[in-house]
């Protein structure tokens, strides 16, 4: 039987993460149960929603050939993007890891990037991949040359996203940043006594160590990467020629372009399980690579 | 000692009299607050004096504005332009959530779109029992806030396409100033004159048209003779052969210019509209754009010598042709204050409310020392008498610009497509365009497929 006290105790807890479980509910766990219902409806928001059964999904599969493209092009960031912002987050972070003087400083300055809010440095980037007066293609002219249009191309315009969100890892810099301070000195000294190399102190005690945040990053890295939305958004409008069209995009095009939310809640849905299905081969799959110790 | 503090208190007690008496007055007479979308009082102009000056004249009613821009439709799909922050989806659900604002901007082509789903007030018992005159409106604008017979909106400002060249450039390559091309044969052989590329890269280009690639199409469209859709507004005809050959030629005109990734890099290099717009910086000799491109260079480049024609057609028969879009005020669905609202709508779209912006903008571009270019207004006979209340305070060749514009826009002129998927068009065959361009599909194959996109969504709005 549980006392006075404990009961009161309780009864505080919930009162304390009452507003978030409220808000909770009523702003994220029924709207992902209400898209449940609209995706297997013709819903435009302005009007009462009429069930359809499967049609949304069948025709995503089978009419929707955007929603193909976008897939495509959101698995290209993911696959070229997730990598390339690990290997960043995980080099900078070494780098930051040394003993230099003013490395406060440093550490501020390769973070912060990532803090800046995506619209703005949309924009920048922007003015910095300008295919005639911009300074990529300014300095790539100097070492001759002759830049491409970057978002103005088929070709660039991912690799013009991926670059501008390289450039902003500065999140996952800073867990590589901490999970590398966590390595206890003495495998290090211990390493050292064995006549191991630096590379192989890096191979043998740095890498191991680091598997969960690995793990972690990849996993959030995946899940992040596969809901890009906003760079396309402001940058290209999705162009050109589709080449930057993402799976969010798509959607959010046609539940707020063209009237279409109960198509939109399929897309989400379908999105959600790839994510899921995704995240789950990762869990599956740690075990054989991820050392926690 | 104590008739003091009785006086005191006698003093007090008036006070709270007064206080009381006054705070019941200012009750009584408060203003009803319209909520407004799309007025954008963010910079100083012609929107901020606009409040101003109705707020000032009525006592019952006071304008809130609150979302500066309203940009109802999708994007245009494929345009490198950047930016286009529409705040569609905050009016879908504030007029879903039961709040939205009183008034708001709607663009007049993507209304169907919301009108048909019942997102917006008709306004015809408005109309009616103010015995109010549609008919000072050119008719082009009220047929297209007309659904089903019902009134939707007011229309507000409009614009028009054409041609703008500059002169000075023409002299340097030899071509006579005053005389623009006006034929596709012609604009080629003006264009190649006018272009200069240096390897790869344009130093100058000779023409292209910067609107977005849907608006550019059915531009070219037009100029051929072709169409977009039957005149029912029921079948979609992207592949009458005239359409197809005008897809054909902007295909053409690319792959000619260098390909569509080199011309996109060039204008992705620019703002248009702006201080870095390529027309302004001297980099583009020809190009389309809308008539608001006056004021852009009355206020980016001034000093500019310029002048304006229709789009050069495929051939004369079809000279002169364009097509016109804008703006209006409708009440959305569940608009608290819809009366107030109508108030508020009529007096934005009248000539008071339209002069008043106008002293605004006036004043500020004096100030800035820039000249002032109005806008093109939708009320008849008005553009030609603001163009002549300002005509020895703007040089020549504004005036000539002015004119120009004025006397292009009439009754019947051209729009988009009055249809519940006008949106869906525009940027399908935007899309269409863009695949052309950059070669991904021949025109004939990417407006096959947008035929048969389109149609199918028309063919499912009207339950076929």
């Amino acid at each position: 039987m549980a006392s006075k006290a404990s009961v009161k105790e309780s009864l505080a807890g919930y009162l304390f993460i009452g507003p978030w479980v409220v808000g909770f509910l009523v702003f994220t766990l029924g709207p992902i149960l209400a898209s449940i219902y609209l995706s297997f409806t013709d819903y435009d928001v302005l009007n009462p929603a009429q069930w359809v059964g499967l049609k949304n999904f069948t025709h995503l599969f089978q009419g929707d050939p955007l929603f193909w493209k976008s897939l495509g092009n959101t698995f290209y960031m993911v696959v070229f993007g997730v990598p390339l912002q690990i290997l960043m987050g995980l080099c900078v972070a070494m780098l930051l890891n040394m003993n230099v003087k003013g490395m406060a400083w440093y550490r501020t300055i390769y973070y912060l990037p990532s803090i800046v809010p995506v619209v703005a440095s949309s924009f920048l980037w922007m003015w910095i991949l300008n295919p005639h007066f911009g300074i990529l293609n300014n300095f790539l002219y100097m070492i001759g040359i002759e830049g491409p249009g970057w978002i103005g191309s088929e070709v660039w315009s991912k690799p013009s996203i991926l670059l501008m969100q390289t450039w902003a890892a500065g999140s996952t810099m800073i867990i590589y940043l901490a999970a590398l301070r966590g390595v206890p000195t003495h495998l290090y000294e211990a390493a050292s006594i064995d006549g191991a190399t630096r590379w192989k102190q890096f191979w043998h005690v740095t890498l191991p160590q680091l598997t969960p945040t690995l793990f972690f990053t990849t996993t959030m890295g995946m899940i992040n990467g596969f809901q890009i939305f906003s760079e396309s958004y402001i940058m290209t409008n999705g162009g050109p020629v589709d080449s930057t069209l993402f799976i969010v995009y798509h959607l959010f095009n046609n539940a707020f372009g063209y009237f279409k939310m109960g198509y939109a809640s399929a897309i989400a849905w379908v999105l959600f399980i790839i994510i899921m299905i995704i995240t789950l081969i990762q869990l599956k799959l740690s075990p054989r690579w991820v050392h926690y110790n | 000692m104590s008739t003091l503090r009785n006086r005191k208190v006698l003093v007090m007690a008036v006070v709270t009299a007064l206080v009381c008496l006054s705070l019941s007055v200012v009750a009584s007479a408060e203003p009803i607050k319209v909520r407004v979308w799309g007025l954008n009082d963010a910079v100083p102009g012609g929107v901020r004096n606009q409040i101003k000056v109705f707020n000032e004249t009525h006592d019952d009613i006071k304008i809130v504005p609150e979302v500066p821009t309203v940009n109802n439709q999708a994007s245009s799909g494929g345009a490198v332009t950047g930016g286009d922050l529409s705040n569609m989806q905050k009016l879908l659900t504030a007029i879903a959530g039961g709040n939205p604002p009183d008034l708001t901007t709607v663009d007049r082509f993507a209304l169907p779109s919301w009108a048909v789903r019942n997102a917006l007030m008709p306004l015809n018992d408005f109309i009616a029992a103010d015995n109010y005159d549609m008919n000072k409106f050119y008719q082009f604008t009220v047929n297209e806030v007309t659904v089903d017979g019902n009134m939707y909106a007011l229309p507000s400002g409009t614009d028009g396409r054409y041609l703008f060249w500059n002169k000075d450039m023409y002299k340097n390559a030899g071509l006579d100033p005053n005389a623009p091309p006006q034929t596709w044969e012609e604009l080629q052989a003006y264009s190649d004159k006018l272009t200069i590329k240096r390897g790869r890269t344009f130093q100058q280009m000779g023409f292209i048209s910067q609107l977005a690639p849907g608006g550019s199409f059915y531009l070219y469209t037009l100029l051929n003779g072709g169409t977009f859709m039957s005149e029912d507004a029921r079948s979609m005809t992207l592949t009458d052969p005239k359409t197809v050959e005008a897809l054909e030629w902007m295909v053409e005109w690319y792959d000619h210019l260098g390909g569509a990734e080199t011309v996109n890099a060039f204008l992705g290099a620019f703002q248009s509209g702006s201080a870095n717009d390529p027309f302004m910086a001297g980099k583009l000799a020809q190009l389309v754009m809308g008539d608001w491109h006056i004021g852009n260079i009355a206020r980016y480049n001034p000093k500019m010598d310029f002048g304006m024609a229709p789009v050069p057609a495929a051939t004369p028969e079809y000279y002169g042709r364009t097509w016109f879009g804008g703006w209006g005020w409708a009440i959305p669905r569940g608009a608290k204050n819809a009366e107030a609202a109508w108030v508020v709508a009529k007096w934005l779209t009248s000539e008071e409310g339209i002069r008043a912006n106008m002293e605004g903008e006036r004043a500020y571009r004096e100030s800035a020392k820039l000249p002032f270019v109005p806008g093109l207004q939708v009320i008849k006979g008005l553009n030609e008498q603001l163009t002549d209340e300002i005509r020895d305070n703007l040089e020549p060749k504004f005036i000539e610009a002015l004119e120009f514009r004025n006397a292009n826009i009439s009754d019947d002129s051209k729009v988009r497509h009055i249809s519940p998927i006008a949106s869906e068009i525009y940027s399908g065959t935007g899309r269409a365009v863009d695949a052309a361009l950059y070669h991904r599909q021949t025109p004939r194959e990417a407006l096959e497929a947008a035929q048969e996109e389109m149609q199918q969504l028309l063919d499912e709005f009207y339950g076929k």
